[in-house]
Formats: structure tokens, sequence, C-alpha cells
């Protein structure tokens, strides 16, 4: 079989860029290794979901079902339960090979869309010393026992690492009866987003120790504590400040990785900052026709944008054409940790360019400068800017008649 | 004077109420509403799943329809607790009508009627999230 755009990955990023090129006319195949669509939202059932774009708080599978409704309802080919093994270039097309419930198989396809999301580090990554009892899970495998499953993992927890799950899974265990003994985060601020500090911790008076982590962990079949420390500035334990705590579970929120097999596996470049292929203002890499979406791009804090930039590359994707493109580079500079696009094609329109950036610290009254070769040309004021809450901005870059080999960089200052 | 951070939206908004209810800080309206109930009193949206019968659904998402005071959260949990779903519901559906006596309802956040998988035959979920 042959397609014009084929997207991997039925969660948000793809469903969005699959009805984005739907909509173009493109035929397009939906691939996803689960035996439903949704991706993570599936598990995700509290609220805050959609403010942006549909105006209302939704829960997670209530947003992805809306974009469900309108897959299904339309021309869209889907493989459930299908795993891409490999993918190749050949010519000028790309051949999928997958296996599925019917064996193995493979089509062909013009443009590719990666929207494979992004995966939970897990407790190897943030180096916990001791034995390997079971009760260590990481948030998003907690999730999915008491969301999906409805079984609990635990009776009695740490939780390690401040992100936006580990807290949301912090108000969720307390529901349901658990005790959650407090949240350890190594930094000196949490990294999750402020109102989920508020709604799922202070309303349920659950401690957050700032600057403090989880150095052992106890118990041969089962958990039966951790040691916690202070950190330093540096992030190192300070000697003589461990305290040991008795607990039956240990929740790691300690950050979310791009997932880039398939994108590695084709020699896309990947940005070492976002850890997702470094791609231009229509969301194409640096490989010609491979397009990226949603958390596999770079990981977002909210859906709606993962909507907004999947449902642009989808349509991208389906107009799909070899063009010679002329990349120009786009760093982050002081005060940014990354952003996205990291090329601009000046081949393709510039006037509606979104970019989406986060600083490097909290700063008040920001304010962002964007510099062609070191000249400012664009200026914006923030009253605050944290790390944990992803910036977003249009920018016309039409007028500024960019040349070849010149490089724009984006920079935070405080004023 | 009391602090709060707005939770109605990710703008996550530093609000400030003055002894006289009045609240500074807020970008939109809904923070100056947020602020006085806060005060008030305080609401919440609660998210959490009921038992179903359903192998390949053994459970469902839910949701109270609107805000219902903060007091009643646990009140909610115990009734959730006592809720077993005996017949596949749609997304939207409402479980509990007017929940304590206030306008909000319990109701279905997802459906359990999508058949697209398997040629329409509901299968129990073997397939675990690897």
């Amino acid at each position: 079989m042959r397609y014009d755009v084929t997207v991997i990955g039925g969660g948000p990023a793809g469903l969005a860029a699959a009805l984005a090129a739907d909509k173009e006319g493109a035929k397009v195949l939906l691939i996803e290794r689960e035996r439903k669509l949704g991706g993570i939202l599936k598990q995700c059932i509290h609220d805050g979901f959609g403010l942006m774009t549909f105006g209302e708080k939704l829960s997670g599978p209530e947003y992805s079902e809306r974009f469900i409704d309108k897959v299904l309802a339309s021309g869209i080919e889907k493989k459930l339960l299908t795993f891409v093994t490999k993918i190749k270039k050949v010519k000028n097309e790309f051949v999928i090979y997958y296996v599925n419930r019917e064996g193995a198989g493979h089509i062909r396809t013009k443009a590719l869309v990666l929207a494979t999301g992004c995966r939970e580090r897990t407790a190897k990554q943030v180096f916990i010393h001791g034995t390997r009892p079971s009760g260590i899970y990481t948030a998003g495998t907690a999730q999915y026992y008491v969301n999906l499953m409805g079984e609990m993992p635990v009776k009695r927890c740490v939780i390690l690492g401040s992100g936006d799950i580990g807290l949301i899974m912090a108000r969720r265990l307390t529901l349901e009866g658990a005790e959650v003994l407090g949240v350890y985060e190594a930094k000196p601020t949490p990294s999750g987003l402020t109102r989920n500090i508020h709604q799922c911790l202070r309303d349920f008076d659950i401690p957050l120790y700032l600057s403090h982590t989880v150095t052992r962990v106890f118990g041969d079949d089962r958990l039966t504590g951790v040691e916690v420390m202070k950190v330093d500035e540096n992030m190192e334990p300070i000697p003589g400040t461990e305290e040991r705590i008795e607990c039956d579970g240990l929740i790691l929120s300690v950050g979310l990785i791009p997932e880039n097999e398939l994108a590695e596996s084709l020699d896309v470049p990947i940005d070492e900052r976002t850890r997702g292929p470094v791609c231009d203002q229509e969301y194409m890499s640096e490989a010609e026709g491979i397009f990226c979406a949603g958390n596999a791009l770079h990981v977002n804090d909210l859906v709606d944008y993962v909507t907004e930039n999947a449902w642009a590359a989808g349509k991208n994707s389906a107009h799909y054409e070899k063009k010679e493109r002329i990349l120009i580079s786009v760093l982050p500079g002081e005060g940014t940790s990354y952003v996205v696009p990291e090329r601009l094609n000046l081949s393709a329109p510039l006037n509606n360019v979104t970019m989406y950036f986060r600083s490097a610290r909290e700063m008040r009254n920001a304010k962002l400068k964007i510099k062609i070769d070191g000249k400012t040309v664009f200026e914006k004021k923030y009253q605050v800017v944290r790390p944990p809450e992803m910036e977003r901005l249009q920018i016309d870059f039409s007028g500024f008649s960019i040349r070849k080999n010149q490089t724009v960089k984006i920079i935070l200052e405080e004023a | 004077m009391k602090e709060f951070v707005c939770i109605v939206c990710p703008n996550g908004c530093q609000l400030q109420v003055d002894d006289e209810g009045n609240v500074a800080g807020a970008k939109c309206e809904r923070g100056v509403r947020f602020a006085t109930e806060e005060m008030t009193c305080p609401k919440r949206t609660v998210c959490s799943t009921v038992a179903t019968i359903f192998e390949d659904f053994p459970v469902l998402p839910v949701r109270t329809s609107q805000e219902i005071p903060k007091e009643k959260i646990g009140e909610l949990m115990e009734l959730l607790n006592g809720i077993c779903v005996k017949q596949r519901l749609e997304r939207g559906e409402v479980l509990v009508k007017h929940l304590f006596g206030t306008e909000a309802d319990l109701i279905s956040t997802s459906d359990m009627t999508y058949a697209y998988f398997d040629g329409g035959e509901a299968i129990k979920d073997d397939s675990g999230r690897g």
C-alpha cells in the first residue's frame, strides 16, 4: 500500500497530525501500537486539558476522544496493535515495516510524521543506591495502575521529583486513600506548574521538600523504606542529613525524554537540548520528508500546544514535495534553555512562525530579545518566566530580510 | 491580606486579596471570581474513577460537571467507592444528578462504547502499555 502521509503514534499529536493531513486531501495512515487510540491521555483522568483548544477544562480522555471521534468519522486508515520495526528510505519514499496480529508487513509513504511521544526517566537514570525491591514506580506507571486498572500500587509512599505527573499522582493517591508522606525535589524550585503545587499538594497538606533527594532504597522483595538527604547548590547530598522514612512505595517524577528511537534509526539529527529532532518552522526535521510532532519533538506542558504543533506538522506533511531548503539556525542564547523550531527554512513562509521556548531560570520583569547576527529585531516583556512553564510566541520573520548563513538568537534578560 | 495562586488556567496568576475583599494580580475576571470564592467557599472540580463490571474497562473515569465545595471531597470519594457501572456508558453521561444538592452532576469522561478496535468485539486488554 502507498500513502501520502503515515503518522506513527495515536496519541494527541498523532491524532491531530492525521486529521490535519486528511483535511488537506492526503491519503493518511495512522499507526498505533496499543489497541486504543488516545496515547497517554487515556490515563490522565484529571482535568485542565483543552482550555486553549476548546475553552473548556476537560479530562484527558474527554480531550483525546473529541479527536478520536473525528478520526473515526474520517477516511483515515488505522492500524492498531501495530508496532513499527524498521523504516527505510528508498528513493523518494519511505518503506515502513511493522508487525501486528496478522503478521509482518510493510507499506510505502511519501511523508512521515513521528508522533511517538516521550518516556519517563527511571530510577536507573537518577542513581539511587540499594536493593531492587518492588514498589518503585514511575509516576506514569502508578497512574496506569490506578486510573486504568483500578489497582492501588502503594499504601504509604514518597514521591521523588516535583514534575506535574508526580504532583497529580500525589493528589490522586491521597484521594484513593494512600498516605503520601511528601514530595522531594532536588532542585531549589519545583519542576511542575505552580497551579499544581497548589491544587495537588497544598489542598491536601502534602509537604514539598525542596533541595532534598532520595539517596537509598531499602527492602528485599518489597520496598520497606527510603533514605532522603538534603542537597547543596550543586545537588550533591550533604553528609549528616540522612533521614530514613518507612514506606512501601517510591514514585518517581523525575522528567520526561522525547522518544526518538525511530528518528535515530533514520539518522535524523537530534537537538541535545530538547532531545527531539531538529526541525524547521514547518516541523520538518533535517531529514527530508520526516516531520515531527508533540512530545517527540520537545516535552510540552500543555496538550493544547501539542495539538497546535501537530496540526501544523500534519498539514505541512500533506503538502510535502522535495524542494531545496535554505536552513538557518535559531539558537537559544543567554537566559533560555531551548527553542523550537531550531531552524528557519528561508524558502518557506516566514510570516507566521510559532516559537516555543523555555527560560533557563525564573526571572521577573524579563525581556525577550530576538537577534539576527547580533542585531535586535524584536523585543517583548514578560512579568515572569519560569523553566517549567513553556512560552509561545508568534513572530513575523518576513520583514527582517534574513539572508543565508545568518543566525537567529533568542535571549532572555532580567530588566 | 491573603495570597493565592489561581488554579483556573495554566497562567497561575499570583492573587492578593485585601481585608475588604478586593482582588489584585488577576489577569482575567475568572481569577477575581476564584479568589473571592477561595475566601468564602473554596470549590474544586473532582476527577476520579468508578468501578465497572467490564473486564476490558475495569474503571471508568468520572468528574464533577462543575466545582463542588472543597469540604465535600471526602464525602464524594466515599460515594464513588460505592458505585459499580453495569452498562457501557458514553462520554458525558450523568451517573449521579445534583451532587449534595448542588448544580454539579457526576459525569462519565470516557466513552466505553467505542468498538473501533477488533472489528466491534471488545476483548480483554492484555496488551499492557509497553
